[in-house]
């Protein structure tokens, strides 16, 4: 071998000369294998070797280290492209669960959801599989969600939205006009997903809720570069909604508060202070109790005394009846006298339900009393005959079958008998009083009555005769008396004794019943049904029907029979809105005397009220603004039509109340003031819910 | 006129990568007000600017087809890398999180960098190795380097024979035998220097002293056959620096491929939309 390197220069060969190094590697150098026939030589690899055979070493110990990784288990973590949000990690938490990544995602197989698990052939990679399990947790706080289309309206929706903030004059250009700008229109084949806004794996500090303004204006055909200059003007925000109690600022601070000298303070109705003066939850809807009933609650109170007349016994003139050869039976004595009065509406309402019944209204004279009635016809005299049977008949039925005869009676035709305002009505009915007010007027009483029948007409606690259906209970007395315990204990118990019976008529029902209730009226001969006061939940559920009823009464045109009851409830509206009405409840729940649509009751008797279902479009947080020292007067952005101000002042002004809006819209300048990119901020989400149901 | 030509190009090769990465970040943006999939259009936009890259190692390998010259094709690598890594910041930002996607991020500006590194390199390489003496091939270095060290060995032998000159070859034996016998140290070849050139070179001027007129002489020879060994060195380490960076770049790649499948993959089979 002869050492002539300068001739050894084959840098692509794989092999080279042990020697080269050291200056004496040989003129030949080692074959293609790397063999040299010298023993003292020891080939060795070309920098050429090392680049065409490092990467392939590297790339085969990088997929060494990723099957390793699978095969452990590992992978799952390692294939996560980062942490999840902090509120999804605690629900996914357990690391040794194989399955956890199966919660979001789609698992192939129902073995690890690793990347050897993956059926490569499956078909349901995208599509919506992903959303589907978001909503596996949040369908129950985002229902409309599943519709997977703008703001979680159906698409018809969304166009009706349009075309009517169109029509009331809003620009078309700042509506929710769809996919117009960079997709098209068709929601059902472009459907969006969950993750198109929301991006998971950001780290556990990420908000998931953070969506850029560009996103928001993906769909809007107008591009609002800022809030201060390019957002459109507020329109009566905050907006008035559906008011279903009448109540105007305006008239209160300039008739009202004026009058009674006091202050007109926003706080006083609207805020929570604490007692160190903080300013705590702000209340869009004050509480009767916090707002109205230091005004209010006197006038109220002084229109119940006498109560709602539920039942009335008709005075009539028996002597004449009897005379003229019409035996009506037996009559109270105190309703014997002359012919007077007239039905109470309810009773009417109640004679209404049963057909034999129902006809004795028609004989009624056109005025309603019974005065009115020519006692000298046959007819007449008839007709008053047939009114003391059915009044009997009714007592009679409603202290036999108690409230099951006013589920019956006042369920109209075609309706459920479980109808809810009935239902609601019918739980404050006391059958034993209509029971005992029948046993009083129509069984004449014994002279031993029964130990059950207490405080009737005698003044010392004496039992009754037991009526035929007591019979059993009777005997029990008896029983009784001849035991050694009739010895124990004296036939006549000692208590109170009682006043004379014939003062008791005297009483006035509020005088009985400070706290509301029922009682027989014996002065009236009537049951009567006192409130307790504001919001007594009976009278509630007897005008609610009687709206409901009203509301029929106006759609129907007809006059058929079935519609009886709702011209008869409307007749009750009316009474409502007398000045010395029951409770004068329609002064302010002024949506008792509209008829466009059937209420529920709380939009019927309570103010607006924010309901945490409902996600409207914007959303305000009084709790940070009212930290800020310009902004606690609540008038620096709530101003009052001051416009108005002249025609509040009289008080004899006829103003609808409910549709009267007293506040001037806030402007958008109140908010752009604080609200820019280096100040408050100015995203579409920190006012604005893309997820909403109320889009108004 | 030609350095003129050239600079006017390396600017417009540099503005127009600029600008293609500004035009990738302003689509991106309209992606993401289009409620698109912005991650998708930056992650192709890198895929297709490393799936081009990689077309200079093919045409390395088909030097007859009339393809444009290997400089050109080297330029347009370099200037897509830049576009590559403009990309890469676009699609993963700057934080990496997630296990796939850092290794991924590692391989990516491992390659990036020892890309920018050996563009570095063979732009300062061949005007270091004019500066530093004719032009050697690097298979010719140890024949030559063995060579000197024969005469600086012969220079030393030659000195021990003689009183006047005996503390040279002892200085040779205990100082510059290891020098001119040895190769250099992996820091050297990393960051070549001229440390141990002077301090040799200082040593063998406080010799002079204790030499007569003939060892100085020698002294002199021999300090020359310093420079040279110390050129020759250089030379060496910035031969191997221009391979070396090449190993280093090349080998990621696999791996950085191999990685890029399995995210692909990964984000088709778990994006979820």
């Amino acid at each position: 071998m002869e050492a002539n390197p300068r001739h050894y220069r084959r840098p692509d060969n794989q092999w080279k000369c042990g020697l080269t190094s050291s200056g004496k590697g040989c003129a030949m150098g080692p074959d293609a294998r790397g063999r040299c026939d010298d023993k003292v030589c020891y080939p060795r690899r070309t920098l050429q070797w090392w680049r065409s055979y490092l990467p392939i070493a590297l790339a085969m110990m990088t997929l060494g280290t990723l099957f390793v990784t699978n095969q452990t288990g590992l992978d799952r973590d390692a294939m996560a492209p980062g942490p999840l949000t902090s509120v999804h990690a605690q629900l996914i938490h357990n690391p040794s669960d194989p399955h956890r990544c199966a919660s979001c995602h789609d698992e192939q197989r129902k073995g690890q959801p690793s990347l050897s698990e993956t059926d490569w052939n499956s078909t349901s990679i995208g599509a919506h599989s992903q959303t589907e399990r978001c909503l596996t947790c949040h369908a129950r706080d985002l229902p409309r969600m599943r519709l997977a289309s703008p703001h979680d309206l159906p698409e018809q929706e969304l166009k009706n939205l349009s075309e009517r903030m169109t029509k009331k004059g809003h620009s078309a250009d700042n509506l929710l006009i769809g996919f117009t700008r960079h997709r098209p229109i068709n929601w059902h084949e472009h459907s969006l997903s969950c993750s198109d806004c929301h991006r998971e794996h950001q780290g556990a500090q990420h908000d998931l809720e953070a969506i850029s303004s560009q996103r928001c204006q993906a769909c809007h055909q107008n591009q609002f570069g800022s809030f201060a200059v390019d957002h459109p003007e507020f329109r009566e925000y905050p907006r008035p909604g559906s008011q279903s109690v009448a109540f105007n600022h305006l008239r209160h601070r300039d008739l009202h508060f004026t009058k009674s000298n006091s202050t007109f303070d926003c706080r006083t109705c609207h805020v929570n202070e604490s007692e160190n003066g903080r300013v705590g939850q702000v209340f869009r809807s004050a509480s009767f109790e916090k707002a109205c009933a230091s005004c209010h609650q006197a006038p109220i109170s002084s229109s119940l005394p006498d109560g709602l007349v539920v039942f009335q016994l008709p005075s009539l003139d028996t002597t004449g009846l009897k005379n003229s050869g019409i035996d009506i039976g037996t009559w109270p004595e105190e309703a014997s006298q002359i012919l007077d009065g007239n039905i109470p509406l309810f009773m009417q309402w109640l004679l209404l339900g049963d057909k034999a019944s129902a006809s004795v209204l028609d004989a009624m004279p056109r005025s309603g009393k019974l005065s009115d009635f020519d006692v000298k016809t046959e007819v007449d005299r008839e007709a008053i005959a047939k009114l003391a049977r059915a009044t009997k008949v009714l007592l009679g039925e409603l202290a036999q079958d108690g409230q099951k005869i006013f589920q019956t009676r006042l369920t109209i035709h075609g309706q459920s008998s479980e109808d809810k305002a009935v239902m609601e009505l019918l739980r404050g009915v006391p059958p034993d009083l209509f029971r005992q007010a029948y046993r009083e007027w129509f069984e004449p009483l014994p002279s031993k009555p029964s130990s059950r029948e207490i405080y009737t007409s005698s003044n010392r606690l004496t039992p009754t005769t037991p009526s035929a259906e007591n019979a059993f209970l009777s005997g029990a007395d008896d029983l009784l008396s001849d035991s050694k315990l009739a010895t124990a204990f004296p036939s006549e118990p000692e208590g109170p004794v009682l006043s004379n019976s014939k003062s008791w008529k005297d009483i006035r029902s509020r005088q009985h019943l400070p706290a509301g209730g029922w009682m027989i009226d014996r002065q009236r001969m009537a049951i009567v049904y006192v409130p307790s006061g504001h919001a007594d939940r009976w009278l509630t559920a007897f005008l609610t029907l009687g709206h409901s009823r009203a509301i029929e009464s106006h759609a129907s045109t007809d006059g058929t029979d079935i519609e009886k009851p709702s011209r008869l409830a409307q007749r009750l509206i009316d009474e409502c809105l007398q000045p010395t009405s029951l409770g004068r409840c329609a002064e302010c729940h002024q949506g008792l005397t509209k008829f466009t649509s059937v209420k529920a009751p709380t939009e019927l008797w309570q103010a607006k009220r924010f309901d945490a279902r409902v996600r409207d479009l914007t959303r305000f947080n009084h709790g940070p603004h009212l930290i800020q020292s310009g902004l606690q007067d609540c008038k620096s952005c709530h101003r009052l039509h001051e416009k108005e101000s002249t025609n509040s002042q009289n008080e004899n002004a006829s103003i609808d109340l409910l549709k009267q809006v007293d506040f001037i819209s806030v402007q958008r300048s109140d908010c752009a003031s604080c609200h820019r990119p280096n100040a408050a901020g100015d995203h579409c989400t920190q006012c604005h819910h893309y997820h909403t149901n109320a889009i108004e | 006129m030609d350095s003129k030509k050239s600079r006017l190009t390396k600017s417009f090769a540099f503005i127009a990568t600029v600008l293609a990465v500004w035009l990738l970040f302003v689509a991106q943006r309209w992606s993401e007000r289009s409620l698109g999939r912005p991650d998708f259009l930056t992650g192709y936009a890198l895929l297709a600017a490393s799936l081009t890259m990689m077309l200079l190692s093919m045409r390395k390998r088909l030097l007859v087809l009339p393809l444009g010259s290997v400089a050109r094709w080297q330029r347009a690598h370099h200037y897509l890398g830049l576009f590559a890594m403009g990309s890469f910041v676009l699609h993963a930002g700057v934080r990496v999180q997630g296990g796939l996607e850092t290794i991924l991020a590692l391989l990516f500006w491992g390659i990036s960098l020892s890309g920018l590194l050996g563009w570095y390199i063979n732009y300062s390489t061949p005007k270091k190795l004019r500066a530093a003496g004719r032009s050697i091939l690097r298979e010719d270095i140890p024949t030559l380097r063995d060579e000197l060290a024969k005469r600086a060995y012969s220079l030393a032998l030659n000195a021990a024979g003689k009183n006047e000159s005996a503390c040279l070859a002892e200085h040779y034996m205990q100082h510059l035998r290891p020098f001119f016998q040895k190769r250099r140290s992996l820091a050297y070849c990393l960051v070549p220097n001229g440390r141990m050139r002077r301090s040799l070179l200082h040593d063998l001027d406080q010799v002079v002293r204790y030499l007569g007129p003939d060892g100085r002489i020698s002294q002199s020879n021999l300090s020359q056959l310093v420079r040279e060994k110390d050129d020759l060195d250089f030379q060496w380490a910035m031969l191997i620096r221009l391979r070396g960076w090449v190993i280093v770049h090349v080998s990621l790649i696999w791996s950085f491929y191999l990685v890029v499948a399995i995210h692909v993959y990964s984000v088709y089979r778990f994006h979820g939309s």
